[in-house]
């Protein structure tokens, strides 16, 4: 009977915080869904697994695993921690249900951690003490968990859950998909083959039988030389056959160095082929990268100079940008040069006039005497206005021939002051005036400036953005070496490819000749083998003649049923993949292609991805590699004649694959599994009013989906105070 | 089941079925449990079973003799 997890429950487990029933997720057979945004809870719930089958828990700040015992004060709820005094203790830990048809087990892995100092994340300040794991059981009948002391019985009952060698294809998270099962390593579908299927037994009957077939063989020779007188043909035969099975042996040891050497051939050829193709990508990305910085530099030149230029158009007479605005300035300026000139003018003439009155005016000031009565004084030295004396040669005497002398001296004028600014206002003018009719045309100017600066910019960003990618994408092609070996590695890998291809053809004929040998030394030892039959004496007993001959036929037999099964197994799995397939991509628009199984020379297992023309499809989205991988393993199981008997338990299996592949997801899996606990965080949206996207609100009114939980954590609270809140929506 | 299943998958080889006599019915119903009607079914049956119990191919061998009356 198939294992079902009937509940998982937490107690201060990470955000989990509270006792365990007040985290508990109750799940049934068929598909369940967790759905939780980032930081909600989906890798603890699936460290608690981790917790339960190995003792370790996976970080997810370095995505390491460390032992629970080390990483405990991590895995504590930090509410819970908050919650707990110096000296207080705290118990942490994790409750899993499950049932196989008659019996149900209660599984407890806890730990208790007391406070001994302040600090409350530091692993110091904590003493951690690992409980016992507790195994309980019950059956349907009576449900009354009885505790199970036997340690090995209690990991038999953990290991039923999930089997130690299908927990690969079993439980695991979305990348590790990619790793189940390797496509370039033809032992990893074969592997698997055989970790599911019963072709193994086979392989062990065959051995046998071969064995038993020897052993019956020189018992018969036994009997013979016990029993006959000698006989040299029958000798002679036998000898024959030994030599010929020598040879045989030889030849098969041959063919094995032989298909070793071919699939070490191809597996090279396949791991350099990713490579010598990364390298002829990466060479041609090469070159589209240099080209794309040579556009990007001449135009990044462009943008400079023009972000240069654009200064000149300030001040250049035919751009004028520096004259914007100040459209009225230029009447401003006249009114004002005009005002400043008249003013200027009314000063001078006023000061000059106030200080030397004789050098501007040509008439006698008011109280003055006459020309005439001048003259007598002048010639009487005598002042008759202030009737003093004034001799020759005095002040009185020369002022009085000042005044009689002015107009001849009115042409002596003097400067109002030295610095007038009349040159300082007319440069200015000068300067303006091929400003002054560029006005209108600025605002245009400057718009096309800009128009061209946006599309030079566009241009550059572009070219940028282009380049960018492009460096992604060289960057994401991985290849052995570095990056400083890349180009001396390019021509070793198309060497070494070309060599690996060589050694398959060379390999590959040598097994058709070996096969050939061996057919032909098979034959001969079968007709040897008759000859010494009928040579043998009658008196042998009836049993070793019997014992050997069968043995002979079942060892024919079961080899052509070892080669039979497998065939039939690879077709099936074929069969199976491809339906599985079909089923993963059937939302998707994009068409896939074909799984194609086949056996190679060396007897393993090839698969190719095809179109319907038998052409290989290459470059096929990460979407449908993970579901072509998934399809594979998914055809394992089901191809296995046996029912699986273990749940699927999947921590974002298809993470940012899209709808699409979502829900063929959610639709396929039960076809394989017959529970499933599947982790996803794309069915949620914070925005949406019910928190579910469009594919979430339908798996929810879904059949095949048996229980959906929704998980939130308060985000905007402070860490100490964040715990998980579980929603069962259905 | 899987061990009749490999028993009658080895036993359905044509030349097999001819030299021992076993019919296209008889192959349906052949089960790695005792009694056996024919010798062949009773040596593969002791290498199935024997070879789950972790027999290795000498003491199988052993038991296969015994069935010979060669033991």
């Amino acid at each position: 009977m198939a294992s079902i997890i009937n509940s998982i429950s937490f107690k201060n487990f990470f955000n989990y915080y509270g006792d365990y029933d007040t985290t508990k997720y109750d799940f049934e057979e068929g598909v369940n869904i967790v759905v939780a945004d980032n930081g909600a809870g989906k890798s603890k719930f699936f460290n608690a697994f981790l917790w339960l089958f190995y003792d370790t828990v996976l970080n997810s700040d370095d995505k390491k695993t460390y032992p629970v015992k080390d990483f405990a004060v991590k895995i504590i709820s930090d509410k819970a921690k908050n919650e707990t005094s110096i000296g207080e203790s705290i118990e942490t830990g994790i409750k899993i249900e499950y049932s196989t048809g008659r019996y149900k087990f209660q599984i407890i892995k806890s730990f208790v951690a007391t406070r001994i100092a302040e600090k409350l994340s530091d692993f110091d300040s904590w003493q951690i003490t690992l409980n016992d794991v507790e195994v309980d059981k019950t059956d349907h009948v009576l449900p009354k968990y009885k505790p199970i002391y036997d340690v090995e019985e209690k990991y038999r009952v953990i290991n039923q859950l999930i089997l130690p060698t299908l927990r690969q294809y079993s439980f695991f998270q979305g990348e590790e998909v990619d790793k189940m099962i390797d496509f370039t390593k033809k032992s990893s579908i074969e592997d698997a083959v055989k970790t599911l299927t019963n072709i193994s037994k086979y392989e062990d009957i065959a051995k046998i039988v071969q064995d038993i077939s020897s052993k019956a063989y020189n018992d018969l020779n036994k009997q013979t030389k016990s029993t006959s007188d000698h006989n040299d043909r029958l000798e002679k035969a036998i000898e024959l056959k030994k030599s010929l099975e020598d040879q045989l042996s030889q030849e098969i040891e041959k063919l094995n160095i032989q298909k070793e050497l071919y699939e070490t051939a191809e597996q090279e050829k396949n791991d350099l082929e990713q490579n010598f193709a990364n390298a002829e990508k990466r060479k041609e990305l090469d070159d589209k990268i240099s080209q794309k910085s040579k556009v990007l530099r001449g135009v990044k030149e462009d943008y400079d100079n023009f972000l240069e230029g654009i200064n000149s158009r300030f001040f250049d007479g035919g751009f004028s940008w520096i004259s914007l605005g100040f459209e009225q300035s230029v009447i401003d300026f006249k009114n004002k040069i005009k005002d400043f000139r008249q003013k200027r003018y009314e000063k001078r003439a006023l000061l000059n006039a106030t200080e030397n009155p004789n050098d501007y005016f040509t008439i006698l000031p008011s109280d003055s005497p006459d020309a005439v009565t001048l003259q007598q004084m002048i010639e009487s030295e005598h002042c008759h206005v202030c009737n003093r004396p004034a001799k020759k040669g005095s002040d009185a005497h020369n002022y009085f021939l000042k005044l009689k002398n002015r107009p001849n001296e009115a042409n002596t004028k003097k400067d109002f002051v030295k610095n007038d600014l009349e040159d300082f206002f007319g440069n200015l003018q000068i300067n303006a005036s091929p400003f002054l009719n560029k006005f209108e045309a600025i605002p245009q100017s400057v718009m096309r400036t800009r128009e061209k600066e946006l599309e030079l910019k566009k241009r550059l960003d572009k070219l940028n953005s282009e380049l960018k990618a492009l460096k992604t994408r060289r960057k994401d092609i991985l290849i052995a070496g570095t990056e400083s070996e890349v180009v001396d590695n390019t021509s070793n890998i198309i060497n070494q490819y070309k060599g690996s291809i060589r050694r398959i053809e060379q390999a590959s004929s040598r097994i058709e000749r070996l096969q050939g040998n061996i057919s032909e030394l098979k034959t001969k030892i079968s007709n040897t083998d008759k000859e010494i039959t009928n040579l043998r004496p009658k008196d042998i007993p009836e049993g070793f003649t019997i014992n050997y001959e069968m043995s002979q036929d079942l060892v024919e037999a079961t080899n052509k049923a070892q080669a039979r099964v497998f065939d039939e197994m690879v077709s099936l799995l074929e069969n199976h993949a491809n339906n599985h397939f079909k089923g993963l991509i059937k939302y998707n628009d994009i068409k896939g292609g074909v799984l194609n199984f086949e056996k190679t020379p060396s007897g393993g297992i090839s698969l190719d991805y095809i179109d319907e023309l038998g052409n290989e499809v290459s470059g096929a989205s990460e979407g449908f590699q993970r579901m072509k991988k998934f399809a594979v393993v998914m055809a394992i199981i089901s191809a296995n004649t046996s029912q699986y008997n273990y749940p699927l338990l999947a921590d974002a299996p298809l993470s940012a694959f899209g709808k699409a592949f979502n829900k063929g997801f959610f639709e396929a899996i039960p076809d394989v599994f017959p529970q499933s606990i599947i982790l996803v965080k794309d069915l949620y949206d914070k925005d949406l009013d019910g928190k579910l996207t469009d594919l979430g609100q339908a798996l929810l009114k879904s059949d095949t989906i048996k229980t959906l939980y929704l998980n939130e954590v308060d985000e905007e609270l402070p860490q100490i105070e964040r715990t998980t809140k579980i929603e069962r929506r259905k | 089941m899987e061990r009749n299943n490999i028993l009658r998958e080895i036993l359905s080889d044509p030349n097999l079925m001819q030299k021992y006599n076993i019919t296209e019915s008889e192959l349906k119903e052949l089960t790695t449990s005792a009694p056996y009607n024919k010798k062949i079914v009773e040596v593969l049956s002791i290498i199935i079973n024997e070879n789950d119990n972790h027999l290795n191919s000498s003491m199988i061998y052993k038991k296969i003799k015994k069935a010979h009356n060669i033991g």
